[in-house]
């Protein structure tokens, strides 16, 4: 059973490389370049995976598990978090199917990635972490969503933000595409029911939770460096994640060894690392929050998404949107 | 007429986009990009940026296996 995983982890890397689906892509370049492409897949995968996982849930097909709302800790984690991707040069999932791309960047981010969630979960920074996730906000016990805040059936909250995005969806139209990758509309549909496919299967085998990242590579790595590896159906997912990505881009003739230059590399560490503490500390990252939690209408979810894009807008600004800036007011006219 | 070329093969998001369009705004207008890459979404990244930045996109080649040669003009 816990095989599934193993297939869901399959499809999910395959459509990630060939969506070239990334969420920092996705909320960084909404700033960076007023293109909303890649947000408009994610926009999509969300409201995919948000009806599917609500249809289930309430007709009690489906069990679903809603994180914790750990106000400080998810609000300092998303920052963090969306910090480190920025620097990385892609989000947890990102970076791994860029590894099975062959980016050498992103797999020192990888590693690092995987140190700062040991780091956080049990290492020197295990004490930050009690403290800021000590403080939970629940309602009468149930982890917040944003329909228990409401007091309101989930459908009220589920149908106008599916209206509304929708929308604008529908409105946004098509964009273009070179490089012959799927468009927004094909990776967003594909991975919102990926999505669904991951919570269904998941919760089979007792996992009941969809797509995340952030647990199933603290299993690997507690495995690796701590022993006693306890393979369940995360742990394949990301099997199947890395070598979908890696099958993808084999066959579509996009494998290559790519290797930045040393300063790069340095830093894609420090932003694998960021993104360690960050993922580890809000209890998930832009998969598991940014995309399954958020089909559950979880709070955690939403302040820690929002967190995220904070932190990575700053940093965006910062490092490429400020030098661009000194560039062009220090510009001589330029003659026409 | 001026060409400069921009090798950004083997860099991480979102430099290939960030160095080509620091290199395109400081060339003067009617000047030509050529800018090489190996990673897809930078493809689709620069074009995109160029065009709605008023820019031309005069050339997109595959030079090899996930390479390509991207000429820019640079318009006003």
């Amino acid at each position: 059973m816990i095989l599934s995983g193993l297939v869901v982890g399959l499809a999910f890397g395959y459509g990630l490389q060939r969506g070239r689906f990334c969420s920092n892509t996705g909320f960084r370049d909404i700033l960076l370049t007023a293109d909303s492409t890649m947000f408009r897949a994610w926009a999509l995968a969300v409201l995919v995976q948000l009806v599917g996982v609500t249809a289930l849930s309430t007709s009690g097909f489906l069990p679903v598990t809603v994180p914790p709302f750990w106000w400080a800790a998810n609000l300092l984690g998303g920052l963090t978090f969306g910090v480190g991707m920025v620097l990385a040069g892609g989000c947890s999932s990102g970076t791994c199917y860029r590894v099975g791309e062959g980016l050498a960047g992103s797999l020192l981010a990888l590693i690092a990635f995987g140190a700062g969630l040991l780091i956080m979960s049990g290492g020197a920074l295990a004490p930050l972490e009690r403290a800021l996730q000590g403080s939970v906000v629940s309602a009468d016990g149930e982890s917040l969503t944003l329909a228990n805040l409401l007091g309101v059936n989930p459908w009220l909250v589920v149908v106008p933000l599916a209206i509304a995005v929708g929308w604008w969806l529908v409105r946004s139209g098509a964009s273009k595409y070179r490089s012959g990758g799927w468009s927004w509309q094909v990776s967003g549909a594909a991975l919102g029911v990926i999505g669904i496919a991951a919570w269904l299967s998941s919760a089979a085998t007792g996992r009941v939770y969809g797509l995340s990242m952030t647990g199933p590579m603290r299993v690997w790595f507690e495995g690796i460096f701590q022993g006693g590896l306890a393979l369940d159906w995360g742990a394949f997912l990301i099997v199947g994640l890395f070598l979908g990505a890696f099958l993808s881009a084999l066959s579509h003739g996009e494998a290559r060894w790519r290797v930045p230059k040393g300063d790069r590399l340095m830093q894609s560490i420090i932003g694998g690392l960021l993104m360690g503490f960050g993922a580890q500390l809000a209890g998930g990252c832009t998969i598991g929050h940014s995309l399954t939690g958020l089909s559950v209408l979880s709070v955690a979810s939403v302040v820690t998404t929002v967190s995220i894009i904070g932190g990575a807008w700053a940093t965006s600004w910062w490092m490429f949107m400020r030098p661009v800036r000194q560039m062009q007011r220090q510009a001589q006219p330029v003659p026409t | 007429m001026t060409s400069e070329t921009l090798d950004v093969r083997g860099e991480i998001c979102p430099y290939p986009l960030f160095e080509a369009r620091k290199k395109l705004e400081a060339l003067p207008a009617g000047a030509h990009l050529e800018v090489l890459i190996d990673y897809p979404l930078a493809l689709d990244n620069i074009t995109r940026w160029a065009e709605s930045a008023g820019h031309t996109v005069l050339e997109v080649e595959e030079v090899g296996a996930s390479e390509w040669r991207i000429v820019i003009e640079r318009v006003g």
